[in-house]
């Protein structure tokens, strides 16, 4: 049965599907790579954000240390504003105009005190007149002759073109006593043009020149004290001839800033800061950039630094006198900071990965479990199925019956050992092939394709017996046909299941002949008994007929002869029911109505039943097509049935009357009774002549045999069910008379 | 003279039943015989008019008694009377020529009857003979 198992594999085998498998073996490598994958490109974008984090921090702290410089550049030139404001306001001062003995000393003490705290290193007074020079430095307060140098500088400020002009210079070291820092001179010619109440009147005298020195370290170092961007950053300022007016490394004050380095650390190209330096420092610009350099306060060795730079103008027409102020500090500085927040970053971003890896993996530890246990599932499921299916192909294989599938039209789908055997033919040769082709006759193939239709349309199960011809020999099928429905509940195939019914039939018909040549015999038998019996009741009546009328009618003979002339006419009756039962009576065929013959019937046994206690239940069919028969053998039909019933019935019942036509031709009499029954022992007997259970002299034993003869001769048939008291609650008997009517071309 | 009847049949009590019918209540006299070999003799030498035979006799049946009668005299009415009531046997019997066809038991009307018919038939066909044989001698 190969078709078979097709809608079996198709329900459970879906798991054979290719991908799924491809996709089941492969199922660990693919997360983990695709984890990889993930990692890897967290990884890449962390590092890539953490460059661009960093870059933006460098850029920001550079910035930040612009504003600094910035600031530090502009807190410088306010001290410078500050010294050339103290200045100005000295030389408008009439004390120093007019030199007023008394309170010079005081004014320019006062003078210096303010600007003490800026980086003034000291005030000095050259007076034209006297050609001395008051010089106030700290608490000490000097008056001498004016040096040659003096005396140059007065002749500058004498001149007119000079008034009110701030001159800027840089002062040796050697000039000065000053310990450290490199000095810076502002000078501002003094001419007499303020009045007091002494000197109400200006003279506009040239007066002298006022000389404010500072030390620039100092001023700057007051400045950039409390500038540092990180701890580690620090701020220089170079002059216009790139010397170091101010570097927190003291040896490098007064130094040449493009060569200082290179003295210190060898091995280290300066190019860069030199560059920077020369390019935008002394070109008085702004700006951020980076340099490589060999220290940074303590650390030593090559390291990056972050450059921010700002100048500083000390005069607005002096243009050679610009400084520049930088800030620096190491990278390292900053991108430690940064590192370490990305590292924190980074063990917090590793920390989560983690932890996400971990759920994954407990997810896919948790998901094979799950698949293992799925596939151990489904293996012992399919195991089990698979067990059950071969129990069921076995069951189907070694069944006795033919157990088949067909399609709608009766096409075979499928067929077992048993049915392929039975046909003599090879599985695969009937499938595909009509069912109906291997039927006896067309009228058979007919009904089991009608059959299979009506089942597969309405899914009631059918059961029916036809005959199939196998090697030109009939067999008889007895087929029950079941429709199977899909897993959608469509109707997908009926089912057949058939048994050889053959020799149950042939039996059946042997019995059948068997009963039929019985009840011949048996008329052959009872026909011969009548003749032999006929001819002494000639006699017996031919003679009483004579000596009847020998007597008068009141006499004891008459009376007698009378007895002997019933009993033996009722012995002629029975010889003529006899005859009539083995056919050999006369009958005049007619179109005989049904209804008209019971009713005449009943009308007779009409009082009877009312005295028995029957009610009669009369279900007579209008219209019915008429039967060919002799109407006086139906009526004693008829009526040897019904009497029958009122005998069964002893204590009253209903006696109900049916005629119906069947399969449009035949019409079907049935005459129930609610009577006792008839006993099991007696229902092989009771068509067979003179099998009596009634009383002697109540009946002959032949109505039923006579009935039998009169409706088989008619081309009917005639049976009965029965149920006695041991058998069912209900009892009853009911007799069933099928007649061919007129509408059938059947001849009886 | 009266006229005479021939009763065959192989009961004797039959022989004796019919024999009382027909002098008890015809005018006619009857012979009878269990033997229908004797039957045939005794129609031969001539003298009955009727024959009554039974249908059903050991030896020689009333069918080919009937036959054997034809054989000699084309006219003596033949009453067939038989216990096979059948339609059949009564078709056969009067294909063969019987004159009538009476199923046992009877009633004696029945027989008397079918005997007077006999006669009646049997006095217009000698009566037929006798014109004939006159026109035939003219």
């Amino acid at each position: 049965m190969k078709k078979y198992q097709d809608p079996f594999e198709k329900l459970f085998n879906p798991f054979k599907d290719r991908w799924f498998n491809i996709f089941s073996q492969h199922f660990k490598q693919i997360v983990i790579t695709t984890i990889l994958i993930f990692l890897s490109i967290i990884i890449f974008l962390g590092w890539l954000s953490a460059k661009k984090v960093k870059e933006v921090v460098v850029d920001d702290f550079n910035k930040q240390q612009l504003v600094l410089a910035e600031y530090a550049a502009s807190m410088i030139e306010n001290n410078l504003s500050h010294i050339k404001r103290e200045l100005i306001l000295l030389s408008l001062s009439p004390t120093i105009q007019y030199s007023e003995k008394t309170f010079l000393f005081t004014r320019l003490n006062i003078a210096f005190s303010s600007i003490k705290d800026v980086g003034g290193n000291e005030i000095r007074y050259i007076q034209s007149e006297r050609l001395r020079t008051h010089i106030i430095n700290g608490d000490r307060y000097n008056i001498s002759d004016a040096s040659e140098k003096d005396i140059k500088l007065l002749k500058w400020a004498e001149d007119k073109g000079n008034k009110d002009i701030i001159l800027v210079n840089n002062v040796a070291r050697s000039e000065s006593n000053h310990q450290d820092g490199l000095l810076i001179s502002f000078a501002l010619p003094v001419w007499q043009v303020s009045v007091d109440d002494i000197h109400p009147i200006s003279t506009n005298k040239f007066s002298g020149i006022l000389i404010i020195t500072v030390d620039a370290a100092a001023l700057i170092e007051r400045v950039t004290k409390g500038i540092k961007s990180v701890k580690e950053s620090y701020v220089w300022v170079i002059d216009k001839k790139g010397t170091f007016l101010y570097h927190p490394a003291s040896e490098f004050i007064g130094k040449n800033a493009f060569s200082v380095r290179e003295e210190k650390t060898k091995n280290i190209s300066f190019v860069r800061i030199n560059e920077i330096q020369k390019e935008k420092m002394l070109k008085g610009e702004t700006g951020t950039s980076w340099y490589i350099s060999g220290w940074h306060k303590d650390m030593e060795g090559e390291m990056k630094k972050l450059i921010a730079f700002a100048p500083i103008k000390l005069h607005e027409k002096q243009m050679d006198m610009i400084w520049s102020v930088a800030v620096v500090a190491p990278i390292n500085a900053v991108q430690g900071a940064i590192d370490s927040i990305q590292i924190r970053q980074f063990i917090l971003e590793g920390f989560i990965i983690l932890i996400i890896l971990i759920c994954g993996m407990f997810l896919v530890a948790l998901m094979l479990r799950w698949s293992q246990s799925l596939k151990y599932e489904v293996e012992k499921k399919t195991r089990e199925l698979k067990q059950s299916e071969y129990q069921y192909k076995s069951l189907i294989e070694n069944a006795n019956d033919i157990i088949f599938t067909v399609d709608k039209h009766g096409t075979i789908l499928s067929i077992n050992k048993a049915g392929a055997s039975f046909f003599n033919a090879d599985t695969d040769c009937m499938v595909g092939q009509n069912i109906a082709e291997f039927c006896f006759s067309e009228e058979s193939g007919h009904l089991q394709l009608t059959t299979i239709e009506k089942v597969f349309n309405t899914g009631i199960n059918k059961k029916i017996t036809y005959s199939v011809n196998i090697s030109n020999r009939e067999f008889w099928l007895n087929t029950s046909f079941t429709l199977l429905n899909d897993e959608d509940g469509k109707p997908m195939m009926i089912l057949g299941i058939s048994r050889d019914i053959t020799a149950e039939k042939k039996k059946e018909r042997e019995e059948q002949m068997y009963h039929a040549e019985k009840l011949a015999s048996m008329g052959t038998l009872a026909a011969g008994v009548a003749h032999e019996i006929n001819n002494p009741l000639a006699i017996i009546l031919g003679f009483v007929d004579l000596l009847i009328e020998k007597y008068p009618k009141d006499s004891q003979e008459y009376d007698i002869l009378k007895t002997v002339e019933k009993q033996a006419t009722n012995a002629k009756r029975v010889v003529e029911n006899l005859l009539s039962f083995s056919r050999y009576t006369e009958y005049h065929e007619e179109e005989v109505d049904i209804k008209e013959n019971i009713e005449s019937v009943l009308a007779i046994i009409k009082n009877t039943m009312k005295i028995k206690n029957i009610y009669l239940e009369s279900r007579l069919s209008e219209g019915l097509p008429k039967v060919k028969a002799d109407a006086g053998e139906l009526q004693q039909v008829f009526l040897n049935i019904l009497n029958n019933a009122i005998h069964a019935m002893p204590e009253g019942g209903t006696l109900t009357i049916t005629t119906l036509l069947c399969n449009g031709k035949d019409i079907q009499i049935r005459f129930s009774d609610t009577g006792h029954g008839i006993k099991r022992e007696h229902r092989t007997k009771i068509f067979d002549p003179l099998f009596t259970t009634k009383k002697v002299g109540e009946g002959t034993g032949l109505g039923l045999s006579v009935s039998y003869g009169i409706i088989t001769k008619y081309g009917g048939n005639i049976t009965f069910e029965t149920t006695t008291r041991e058998e069912s609650e209900k009892t009853g008997t009911t007799f069933i008379i099928s007649l061919p009517s007129i509408a059938d071309n059947k001849t009886p | 003279m009266p006229e005479r009847i021939l009763s065959v049949d192989d009961e004797p009590d039959m022989l004796k039943l019919m024999s009382m019918i027909i002098r008890e209540k015809t005018p006619y006299e009857i012979t009878t015989t269990n033997n229908p070999l004797e039957a045939l003799e005794l129609i031969r030498k001539g003298g009955f008019d009727i024959v009554i035979a039974d249908l059903k006799m050991p030896g020689v049946d009333g069918i080919q008694l009937l036959k054997a009668i034809r054989e000699f005299d084309e006219d003596i009415p033949v009453i067939i009377v038989t216990a096979y009531g059948t339609v059949e046997s009564a078709i056969e019997t009067m294909q063969k020529g019987a004159f009538d066809f009476i199923t046992k038991p009877f009633r004696k009307e029945q027989i008397l009857f079918t005997i007077e018919k006999a006669f009646k038939f049997l006095r217009i066909q000698r009566e037929n003979k006798m014109l004939k044989e006159r026109l035939g001698e003219k």
